[in-house]
């Protein structure tokens, strides 16, 4: 694991929620989550953009954890951060063995404006939606008036982690 | 024992390094070292914190069977996988250039850049934070032209607990779709609309405090004391007061009499995603105080609004209406005679689009829009015989197109016709975009 992120981590601690609480909430049939880092390269991240229909930042760079149950894989906890409308956004996503959505969390929101996104509503959207083009912006996943900008960074930040979790049930 | 490891593999590597290189050579690769224990140290620390903070260590890097390093690899080298630290400084914006061509006068047609808007914020801590948005509209501001510089936002946020905020400064208040959110890829159409132009004076800023909170089931209310209009500013013609007579007094920061207060309160919901419903009120003194025949006069402004995204289709429809209170003592002044001030404004829009068409990040987007103002209905104080005709509504059909190369730049068609008056019928071209 690069300790360096977690500096990261610990400097900017999350707001509103831990990754330790929403692993919890995102998959609370997990009794452990192992951490995996993971990496790729130019090409792979070419490979991540067609399968999730976005434009995937140059430093995408997610947390991975493996949740367990029993000794058994029942899903993944993934966290990332996109940028709002002035700052950037910490969310966790939980997925089950599967790949299909279970939740969403917001970790941290730096700005009032489009801070909805937060609202249980928007966030439910998500759920039980597989691969990122059952996510699709604002077709898939509505918007929120005054807050379009958060809406859809999220989403498709959503959609990338998706499609990262796609690969990892696949195993390619 | 992670440390001890760390020191005695520098000082083998050490040891290995000096042998047939100079002193030199010996010296840079010591310094290397040292710079890789400092920093291994510094992680250690983080590693540790993190750990204290767990019931359980966080385990080892985990490499799933089923995970081909082929697209993920695990256990990547720490640079790959370094996070980095959100800036503390943001940069953001937008602009929009359009051109206007009436369309039995062709002689007026008018290009400009409209608006070239820079916002910048610096965030203290992940609870407080500053933004601003600094505009230049017309392009060119100088003695001769008729640009315009101005702190369209400049504020302090701060979030006092998870679900409520304050905003301190000057800054836009939450009233209407458009005061907030205004930049050209949010908006059908090359213009503004009217209703949100005229009788809502977007962009409407004021100075003051502001608190904002919101709630997990959707709901989000607004509230807050603020600078309020200045009636001494309302001027003795009528062209400016009939376009917008909240924006001839508006104060906008710039040495802002604040001997009359005014607050606001709005309530919206956003509990079913695509839908929303709100409105505000807004009450405040707007005779600052100043020896005028009206000193109690005041200024309300209430307004709902509803947007409705369905399948491809997004609805949307507002409704505002304004009313000066205790004006007819300066309607029957001097001032007033020339131009008296209404004791009724108001108006309302409904506007449909559509998503035609979207591959990629383009997409058009076609729309209609009807729009009803009036912004002098009344009057009163003014002597028999004085009092000004009341125009009929200003009906007006706005239908176009925005095409969006991307979510965040847009080019804009549409064609408004004036029910009332086809002199003012136009066609109108635009460019948009934010960052």
């Amino acid at each position: 694991m690069g300790m360096t992120s977690l500096m990261a981590e610990s400097v900017f601690a999350a707001v509103f929620m831990d990754i330790e609480q929403a692993q919890k909430v995102l998959c609370p049939s997990a009794d452990g989550f192992e951490l995996m880092p993971l990496s790729w390269d130019d090409n792979q991240l070419a490979t991540l953009a067609k399968l999730s229909d976005t434009r995937v930042p140059r430093h995408f760079n997610p947390k991975c954890w493996r949740a367990m149950a029993g000794g058994r894989a029942v899903g993944w906890v993934l966290s990332d951060r996109v940028a709002g409308k002035y700052d950037l956004i910490d969310y966790a996503a939980g997925f089950d063995a599967q790949g299909v959505a279970m939740g969403i969390e917001i970790l941290a929101y730096r700005e009032s404006h489009g801070a909805e996104i937060r609202q249980t509503g928007w966030r439910k959207q998500f759920v039980g939606k597989k691969g990122s083009a059952a996510m699709r912006f604002p077709d898939d996943i509505r918007n929120i008036s005054g807050a379009t900008l958060s809406c859809q960074h999220v989403t498709e930040g959503m959609q990338r982690l998706s499609a990262v979790v796609s690969l990892l049930t696949a195993g390619k | 024992m992670i440390k001890h490891t760390c020191i005695a593999a520098a000082v083998l590597l050490v040891a290995q390094a000096s042998y047939g290189q100079t002193n030199s050579d010996v010296a840079a690769e010591m310094k290397q070292l040292r710079d890789e224990l400092r920093q291994l140290r510094l992680e250690m620390q983080a590693l540790k914190s993190q750990q204290n903070a767990k019931a359980e260590p966080v385990p080892a890097a985990v490499v799933p069977a089923s995970v081909s390093p082929a697209m993920v690899s695990a256990v990547a080298p720490p640079a790959a996988i370094q996070e980095a630290a959100p800036n503390a400084v943001s940069l953001f914006g937008y602009g929009e250039l359009n051109m206007t061509r009436p369309r039995h006068n062709a002689a007026d047609a008018v290009a400009t850049a409209r608006r070239g808007v820079l916002g910048f914020g610096y965030r203290f801590n992940d609870r407080t934070r500053f933004a601003a948005e600094l505009e230049i509209e017309n392009a060119v501001v100088s003695a001769g032209d008729q640009g315009e510089v101005a702190f369209e936002q400049l504020y302090v946020e701060h979030d006092i607990h998870e679900h409520l905020s304050a905003k301190m400064g000057l800054f836009l208040l939450p009233i209407g779709y458009m005061n907030e959110t205004h930049e050209p890829t949010r908006y059908m159409g090359v213009h503004r609309n009217l209703v949100e132009t005229a009788i809502i004076p977007t962009t409407w800023r004021e100075m003051g405090l502001g608190l904002r909170g919101t709630s997990d089931n959707g709901l989000r209310w607004d509230a807050g004391v603020v600078t309020s209009f200045d009636l001494t500013k309302w001027p003795t013609d009528s062209a400016q007061t009939k376009e917008s007579p909240l924006g001839a007094i508006h104060q906008e920061g710039q040495l802002a009499k604040a001997a009359s207060l005014a607050y606001y309160g709005v309530l919206n919901y956003d509990g079913i995603p695509g839908f929303n419903i709100g409105g505000s009120l807004f009450q405040g003194g707007i005779a600052q105080k100043q020896t005028i025949p009206s000193p109690n006069a005041s200024v309300t402004l209430a307004e709902v609004h509803t947007k409705w995204q369905v399948g491809a289709w997004d609805l949307a429809a507002l409704a505002a209406q304004g009313r000066f209170r205790d004006v007819g003592a300066f309607n029957a002044s001097a001032n007033g005679l020339n131009n008296p001030v209404p004791d009724q404004f108001r108006g309302w829009y409904a506007q449909a689009a559509y998503r035609l068409w979207r591959q990629g990040d383009y997409s058009l987007v076609p729309f209609a829009r009807y729009e009803r103002v009036n912004t002098a209905l009344s009057f009163s104080g003014l002597p028999v015989g004085l009092t000004p005709a009341v125009d009929p509504d200003t009906r007006v059909w706005t239908v176009g197109a925005n095409f969006y190369l991307h979510p965040q730049v847009v080019l804009k068609f549409d064609t408004q016709r004036y029910l009332n008056n086809s002199a003012y019928d136009r066609l109108n071209l635009g460019l948009g975009f934010h960052y």
